[in-house]
Formats: C-alpha cells, sequence, structure tokens
C-alpha cells in the first residue's frame, strides 16, 4: 500500500494477502522442480505421477483462492465493513466511533513477509481483520480515515 | 464442562493448511517411488487386470499368412525388433544399417504393413544391440523390417482374407483357411510379424475364422 492522499469518499477494498499462501505456493515450486529433474535425469514419470502432480497444483490454486475470497474487508469514511463467508455472507459494521485502539500482530513468518493481523479494539478486544498485506500502512490509512470522521463529526 | 452443567462440545476443525500438507507429501512420496524406486509398480496394477481380462477370452494360436497393414495403440510389454536404418530414441539419431531392438514398456502407436513399420510412443527401457537406455524415452521408428514380435500387445479388430490354420480354445477346434475370411474382436497375447510370416498367440473377444464364429460368452 503505497503512501497518498486520503480523499473523501474513497472506499478502500482489501482482501487477505497472498502472502499467506507462500508454504502451498512453495510446494509447487518443489513439485515442478522435482519432475524437472526426473525429468533431466532420465528416469520414468509415469503418467499418474504427472497426472497427480498437475491435480495438486490445481487443487492448492483453487482452494488458496477460494479461501481468500472467503474474507473482505472495506473501509469507507464512516466505518470498516468485514464480509465473511461464501454463499451465505456475514457483513459486520464497525463504526470508527466505537473503535478505541488499534493493535497488529504479527509473528515471525508474517514479519518476514510484511503482512499480519490487525486487532480493533471497542473499549475491550474486538474483530481481527486477518492475514493484511501491510499492515502498518493499512493501520496508518484506518487512523487517517478515523481522524476524518471524528474531525467531521459523526452525524455528517 | 463448567460450573453449571453446561456440556461444551470439542469440535474438530479440518485444517485445510493440514490437508494440503498431507497431500503435497503423499504425491510427492508417490512420485519418487515409483520414478526411483519401483516403475513398474502402475503396471503392475494394470497387468492384472488385463489378465482378468484373458481370462474371459477365447484361447487362439494362428499362423497365417501377414495382413497388409496392422494399426495398433496399444501398451506393449516388450517388442522385440529387427529393422534396417536409422531411427530416433528421445531425439538421438542411431545411424545403424540395420540394428536389433528390445523395447520395455512401450505405449503408443504401431503401424505395420508388409515392409514397413511405424511406431510412436514412449518406454521405459530399450536395449540397442544389447546396449541398454533407461528413462522416460520418445521412440519414433519409420523403417524397413525383418522381425517383429510384440508381447502382450492389445488389437481391437484385425479382418483380412487369410490363409493358414488357426487353433481354437487350446486345439479343441483346428481351421484351416485358404483365403478365407479371418477376423479377430479384443485380442491380447503376442504378436510375430516377418514378411512372409504372421502368428498371432492369445486370447480373443470374439473369432471368426472361415465358418467357424466363437465368441468369449458360448465358452460358459
Amino acid at each position: 500500500m503505497k503512501k497518498k492522499r486520503i480523499y473523501d469518499g474513497e472506499i478502500l477494498k482489501v482482501r487477505n494477502s497472498r502472502k499467506l499462501y507462500i508454504p502451498f505456493y512453495l510446494m509447487i515450486i518443489f513439485l515442478i522442480i522435482f519432475l524437472s529433474y526426473i525429468k533431466f535425469s532420465n528416469r520414468p514419470i509415469s503418467d499418474i505421477s504427472f497426472k497427480l502432480v498437475l491435480a495438486f497444483i490445481i487443487l492448492v490454486i483453487i482452494v488458496t483462492e477460494i479461501h481468500r475470497l472467503g474474507n473482505f474487508y472495506e473501509v469507507n469514511d464512516k466505518s470498516i465493513i468485514h464480509t465473511n463467508g461464501y454463499f451465505w455472507t456475514i457483513s459486520k459494521r464497525i463504526e470508527f466511533g466505537a473503535i478505541s485502539d488499534i493493535d497488529i500482530l504479527q509473528g515471525p513468518w508474517q514479519r518476514m513477509m510484511k503482512f499480519g493481523n490487525i486487532v480493533l479494539f471497542k473499549f475491550s478486544e474486538g474483530p481481527i481483520l486477518k492475514n493484511i498485506n501491510r499492515p502498518k500502512d493499512f493501520v496508518d490509512y484506518l487512523q487517517t480515515k478515523m481522524r476524518g470522521f471524528r474531525a467531521r463529526g459523526p452525524g455528517r | 464442562m463448567s460450573d453449571k452443567g453446561a456440556v461444551v462440545k470439542s469440535r474438530r476443525k479440518i485444517s485445510f493448511s493440514g490437508v494440503l500438507f498431507f497431500l503435497f507429501v503423499l504425491v510427492l512420496f508417490f512420485l519418487i517411488y515409483t520414478s526411483f524406486f519401483n516403475p513398474d509398480f502402475i503396471q503392475s496394477f494394470t497387468g492384472n487386470a488385463i489378465k482378468e481380462e484373458i481370462f474371459l477370452g477365447v484361447p487362439i494360436q494362428a499362423d497365417l499368412d501377414p495382413p497388409e497393414n496392422i494399426m495398433i495403440n496399444s501398451r506393449v510389454d516388450k517388442l522385440n525388433l529387427k529393422i534396417i536404418g536409422a531411427f530416433l530414441i528421445d531425439g538421438k539419431k542411431y545411424e545403424l544399417i540395420s540394428a536389433s531392438l528390445v523395447i520395455d514398456n512401450f505405449d503408443g502407436d504401431i503401424n505395420l504393413d508388409n515392409k514397413i513399420l511405424i511406431l510412436n510412443g514412449k518406454a521405459t527401457k530399450i536395449f540397442v544391440e544389447g546396449i541398454p537406455i533407461t528413462g522416460n524415452l520418445k521412440i519414433s521408428l519409420n523403417n524397413k523390417y525383418e522381425y517383429v514380435k510384440l508381447n502382450n500387445v492389445y488389437i481391437s479388430d484385425l479382418s483380412y482374407d487369410a490363409s493358414g490354420i488357426v487353433r481354437l480354445e487350446n486345439e479343441k477346434v483346428t481351421v484351416n483357411l485358404e483365403e478365407d475370411k479371418f477376423n479377430i474382436n479384443n485380442f491380447r497375447g503376442n504378436l510375430e510379424k516377418s514378411n512372409n510370416y504372421f502368428r498371432l498367440d492369445g486370447m480373443a473377444e470374439e473369432i471368426s475364422a472361415g465358418m467357424i464364429n466363437v465368441k468369449a460368452n458360448n465358452e460358459n
């Protein structure tokens, strides 16, 4: 997320970061390299093995993309909306006025890959926005939006 | 369980990461096993299926004059060939005047006429004049040949006017053909062919030799 001027009425839409799935993408890359090694070392690759690898690659791509589609975050001038689910979805709106504090949680892998979870406090621990890309930039954006909201007043 | 006696159900949540990692290990293990330790592992399954198929067929041994053309698309356990001229294995050209080839685990197309053998497919092992080449090999031949033997080949249909002897059901029935109709469906077994010699030895679902017609179902 690049630092840029934030305009009123601007809506930011965010999904889970794909960096979350890097271990699975590494599995795909490993299988492709291993297949190439078998091929170039003139060892036999059975049709079933090749098809299994292909099926695994397709499965990983589909599963990760579907998983990513399950969570959707929207930041507008007044609130954050978290939409969760596939066929039946739940949308939770968190008004900026209700947010008392924001924490960023990052494990070692998340720090390395620059993504993490953001906890929104509503005077106690509240909803968690999971696996957001560049969480510090996201929180800065959120705080700018919240400042704008508070300056305008809740009714406007 | 809480003090008030409420039962807290432990929900077993499926971890997709765990499932995907398990599948990854499974695929990797299968790949390593079938490529490094037991390349015939998969064939051992198909081999059993083939045996069952043969059990239901009519036994046939036929020594006939060769048909003009045979087209086969099948997996063949072993091919023995004596061919004339250059040929390609895995993109590499072998410039030999004549060569004896043994091909293991061939899968692809075979086209045999009275002079030319056209062969396109893959094999796991090829012996060229006794020297082995292993791997997942692409083989391409378009050569004159002296002799061809295919072990455990499947032929869906072969029909021509033939001369020679056909022995059915372990020599219970012997038919002498002289330019008579010969037709065979769903044959699996061995095939030998040279310029003036053609031999089939295996089982078939349906055989017509002259006036004789035998189907696998008639056996029971």
